[in-house]
């Protein structure tokens, strides 16, 4: 693997000299080490050492401390004074709470004495919790330490906590435990003074565990479904993992994040992580105050609940996650055109298909990943032997490759029947595509919404050739339309796809392709014909429709003269998950016609109104949600007969971009091709190969630029013929 | 038997070692920065930066969650497993994030219809390091910070996120915005996810209120906050890792001379055969 992470010598031994120099600290120290740290974690894990009503209060002291001590290091002189003295008063209004604390185990040293003897019983909440130590070792000040201990991890029968140094003075010190053994443990508290330690004996009480069941009913058919699944045990805001949860690890070949525990984006959760579970939760937790958050997909609308758990009682929950749309009652069924996931067994696909079905959609696209050098997440086989069917759900074998990082991008392809690659051509995609094709599959780019991976410049190549049947528009919660309204203004005709990229996206589905396929029972093939159609939209988030007269996306309309058009669009939502704040109608990427909503209760944007055909063009539609989500339509494709759909007034600076990137082909192949033949690149086979593939690789850049070329002259054939249009 | 060592909280000294924070960590992102196609990347050479910012009428809360990916989760664990172990111990970990403390705290700003608002950290950064083998290629930085929501703040207002991690590695952003207690907030999209920082090292990430209840109006803060930094000048929170990298080079640069004067100093006393 290259070296990402390189430097001058120079560079290096100057963080060294500088690291090994150390330094003597010239800001003032707090009068209360630790503080901070210790006001921080008691809010966090330990609030429930205080009384309800002093948590507020600790919650703004720990940010009044802190504040102050950013204000200490940014000020100097009378502003620094200021900053000091407001850390101390924060800090002894803390002491004061401290003080009053009920639950502190309070320790004196005196000498080689220790009083108490024995620290007591300190009862924890559940299976973790915190003890609260003051320890008072003559005089001298105040102190804070903070300390985490996990109990399952003991190599030994001896649980010790160490609290190192204890100075004279008042140390305060929280010591938060995990995986305590249910009621009596003993342990040894050890205070670090001089060169030997003193020993407190101390016995925590871990309450007996309570029984949680709960199960996610499906709102279709009132069975138990998987579900994405938060679990909380609010006590000290600790998250759990549910029993059954799915991990994901061995099937990502640690590729991206690779674990179970996904992020979700969900309304007024931003970041939360959540777990798929493929049936109904049974586990023992700690009891006390619980939330849980329940997700089934983008249809959905989300459910979240406290309840409470009983010591030693059985506290049993159900949810049905309300749909708040069925697309597939209107025809348009959702899938994701990227997921990698390995699948070598009935149980592999068991919890995949868990899921895809936990997310709500009906097609993933499972795609075996490969560079110049190799292969990840291996499949079983393709084609439909290797389909994967429950209900209306299909796991698909695909495969993203070829895909190079510093040459031409990533690719796609779904519903093939067989891996399509050969390393001696890596660099030749239309080979790719081509062969895709003859299989009866789909072929596109990936993360072209991000113009990642030099993606243009093979998209500039073979989009032209009408290789490219879809690009990933949506990722990442984002939507990129740079690339995508370039290609589109010079009149070539691509489909809207998205992809989650999982397991370096988030979750299955997060963003979504949905291809319309009409009335009449699901069948996977119908929607790959739609996807290939361009019947389709992407979205994370609203809902969209769109026609032209009665063109849907990808649609052509084709007309004789310039005639009227009536353009329809729905954007909609559900107040329970989202509303529409915007929808567009974007016409050779310009806005023409919009509307807003500020209203939280609105549930729909609608747009109907005509529009000269002019000399054609293409057109889509575009959202936005109340929660930052957005979506946009394949174009319908206006053609006036004669003409291209293309933006004809930048034609030529359409075309000179494209010209730009067929350049960088030429320059990569004639650099590889001078360091190959300088006997570099022994062990870089991708630059090594672009070297050997570049005679042909420039034959495919000539035909492209020979189609370009074309097109120039078409524009000249064009331009009497585009009278102003109305 | 097995120990938990305490630590004394948060507390750090400054000087000097508020020089050497921003130089180390200037010079390994150089490092980062070296690689010749940082940028273009694949996407486990990038980080994965995740903004959650949720604004309520009196509170700004900002966490971001950083995940490092495949080579770049490999690097830093290395550099925290300070035994050379294989396993990454909870001290282990403590360490590295005291070392990163200063570059962490001054890695993120926030303005408030373009004035800066003061950000402070809500915890001590955490580290989510999985101790399965199989998911021991990733592992997720946490920060949580916090601002006064200042009066300013009305529907309309864009609130911006400026993110300063590691600006010259790779990587994929996002914001999610959310509002609490009556306020509402909607993220804007971010429309080049692994686009790379501004000339200044910065990623913005911006989201609008789309309303605050008058009920909610932000309440004045009090006499000793201060949440407003002078519009017109650099903001005076912002990151010292890297705005006050001028100030570690001049510093740096005398230490140079002042060390190579006391080598050049001592060498002479010993070629006169002084006592040294």
């Amino acid at each position: 693997m290259r070296r990402p992470y390189s430097a001058p010598t120079w560079s290096g031994i100057t963080a060294i000299v500088l690291l090994c120099a150390g330094g003597r600290s010239a800001a003032q120290e707090s009068a209360y080490p630790g503080v901070q740290g210790f006001a921080g974690e008691l809010v966090r894990t330990g609030s429930y050492l205080l009384e309800p009503a002093d948590r507020p209060t600790v919650d703004g002291l720990n940010r009044r401390l802190r504040e102050a001590r950013g204000r200490q290091r940014e000020a100097s002189g009378e502003a620094k004074a200021r900053a000091v003295a407001e850390e101390t008063e924060a800090a002894k209004e803390l002491l004061a709470i401290l003080e009053a604390n009920k639950h502190a185990v309070r320790v004196a040293i005196d000498g080689e004495k220790i009083t108490p003897a024995h620290g007591g019983a300190v009862t924890l909440p559940g299976d973790a919790g915190a003890i609260l130590l003051r320890v008072s070792r003559g005089d001298g000040p105040t102190r804070f330490v903070t300390l985490a201990h996990d109990m399952s991890q003991v190599a030994g029968e001896d649980v010790r906590i160490v609290i190192d140094p204890v100075p004279p003075g008042t140390t305060w010190a929280l010591a938060a435990l995990s995986n305590v053994p249910v009621k009596r443990s003993s342990l040894i508290v050890e205070f670090a003074r001089d060169n030997w330690r003193m020993r407190l004996p101390l016995d925590v009480h871990a309450p007996e565990l309570g029984r949680l069941k709960v199960t996610i009913l499906s709102a279709d058919t009132g069975r138990p479904a998987p579900a994405m699944v938060r679990l909380v045990w609010k006590t000290m805001n600790l998250e759990r993992t549910p029993a059954n949860a799915i991990e994901f690890a061995p099937q990502f070949d640690q590729q991206g994040n690779p674990s179970g525990r996904r992020r979700v984006q969900i309304p007024n959760h931003p970041g939360e992580p959540f777990w798929c579970v493929p049936g109904p939760i049974d586990m023992l937790v700690p009891p006390g105050e619980w939330e849980i958050h329940v997700l089934r997909g983008l249809e959905h609308a989300g459910v979240s609940d406290s309840f409470t758990v009983a010591s030693g009682g059985l506290t049993e929950k159900s949810y049905t996650p309300a749909r708040w749309v069925d697309m597939r009652k209107l025809g348009w069924y959702s899938g994701d055109d990227h997921v990698h996931c390995r699948i070598l067994s009935d149980d592999d696909a068991r919890r995949l298909m868990a899921w895809v079905q936990a997310e709500g959609i009906q097609v993933a696209n499972v795609v075996k990943m490969g560079d110049i050098n190799r292969t990840w997440f291996e499949q079983r086989g393709w084609g439909k032997a290797y389909r994967v069917i429950e209900g209306d759900t299909v796991l698909s074998p695909g495969q993203e490759c070829p895909r190079t990082h510093q040459q031409l991008g990533h690719t796609l392809a779904m519903n093939t029947t067989s891996m399509v690659r050969d390393t001696d051509r890596y660099y030749i995609y239309e080979e790719v595509a081509d062969a895709v094709h003859a299989q009866g599959g789909l072929w596109g780019y990936a993360h072209v919404l991000s113009k990642s991976f030099f993606v243009d410049r093979d998209m500039s190549i073979n989009v032209p050739k009408g290789k490219a049947d879809f690009v990933e528009l949506m990722q990442f919660g984002a939507l990129g339309t740079e690339l995508y309204y370039d290609f589109l203004n010079t009149g070539f005709k691509v489909t809207a796809s998205a992809g989650s990229d999982v397991p370096w996206g988030g979750t299955v589905g997060e963003v979504r392709l949905y291809a319309y396929v009409g009335d009449g029972p699901f069948k996977v093939d119908d929607w790959f014909a739609a996807v290939k159609k361009g019947r389709t939209f992407t979205t994370n988030g609203p809902m969209l429709e769109f026609r032209v007269d009665e063109a849907l996306p990808g649609d052509e309309r084709i007309v004789k003269d310039d005639r009227k058009l009536r353009v329809r669009a729905r954007a909609w939502g559900d107040p329970r998950r989202l509303v529409p704040v915007r929808l567009e109608i974007v016409r050779h990427g310009e806005v023409i016609r919009s509307a807003e909503s500020t209203d939280p209760m609105r549930k729909e944007l609608a747009l109907d109104f005509e529009v000269q055909a002019g000399h054609g063009f293409w057109i889509a539609a575009r959202a936005r949600g109340s929660d930052g989500s957005v979506a946009h339509t394949t174009p319908v494709y206006v053609i006036r007969e004669g003409l291209r759909f293309w933006k004809f007034d930048e034609v030529e600076a359409l075309l000179a971009r494209r010209a730009a990137s067929l350049e960088e082909v030429e320059k990569i192949v004639a650099e590889a091709t001078r360091r190959r033949d300088q006997g570099g690149f022994t062990a870089d086979r991708a630059k090594q190969q672009l070297a050997v593939q570049g005679p042909e690789l420039l034959q495919r850049v000539a035909a492209a630029r020979k189609i370009y070329d074309d097109l120039k002259q078409v524009a000249e054939r064009e331009r009497p013929l585009r009278t102003p249009a109305k | 038997m097995s120990g938990a060592q305490s630590r004394p909280g948060t507390a750090r000294g400054g000087g000097f070692r508020v020089v050497v924070g921003p130089v180390f960590w200037a010079v390994m992102i150089g490092w980062a920065g070296a690689a010749p196609t940082a940028g273009h990347d694949a996407l486990g050479d990038s980080l994965r930066h995740e903004i959650s910012l949720i604004v309520g009428p009196a509170l700004i809360d900002v966490r971001v969650e950083v995940t490092f990916f495949q080579f770049n989760a490999l690097l830093e664990r290395r550099r925290m497993d300070a035994d050379l172990d294989g396993r990454i111990s909870p001290a282990e970990s403590r360490a590295y994030l005291e070392k990163q403390a200063p570059m962490l705290e001054g890695g993120l700003r926030l303005t408030v219809d373009g004035r800066p608002v003061e950000l402070a950290p809500l915890y001590d950064p955490r580290l989510d390091l999985p101790e399965e083998a199989a998911a021991a290629s990733s592992h997720v930085l946490r920060l949580d910070a916090f601002a006064r929501t200042p009066p300013w703040l009305a529907a309309g207002s864009q609130v911006v996120v400026e993110d300063l991690l590691w600006p010259r590695v790779p990587a994929i952003v996002s914001l999610e915005a959310a509002g609490r207690d009556g306020v509402r907030m909607l993220s804007e999209p971010v429309t080049e996810p692994a686009a790379g920082p501004d000339a200044a090292g910065v990623r913005r990430l911006r989201a609008r209120c789309l309303g605050v209840p008058e009920s909610a109006r932000p309440a004045s803060p009090p006499a000793s906050d201060r949440p407003i930094v002078d519009v017109a000048g650099p903001s005076a929170t912002g990151p010292r890792s890297f705005t006050d990298l001028w100030a570690g080079k001049v510093y740096f640069s005398v230490l140079i001379l002042v060390l190579a004067g006391v080598a050049a100093a001592a060498a002479a006393r010993r070629r006169q055969g002084a006592p040294s």
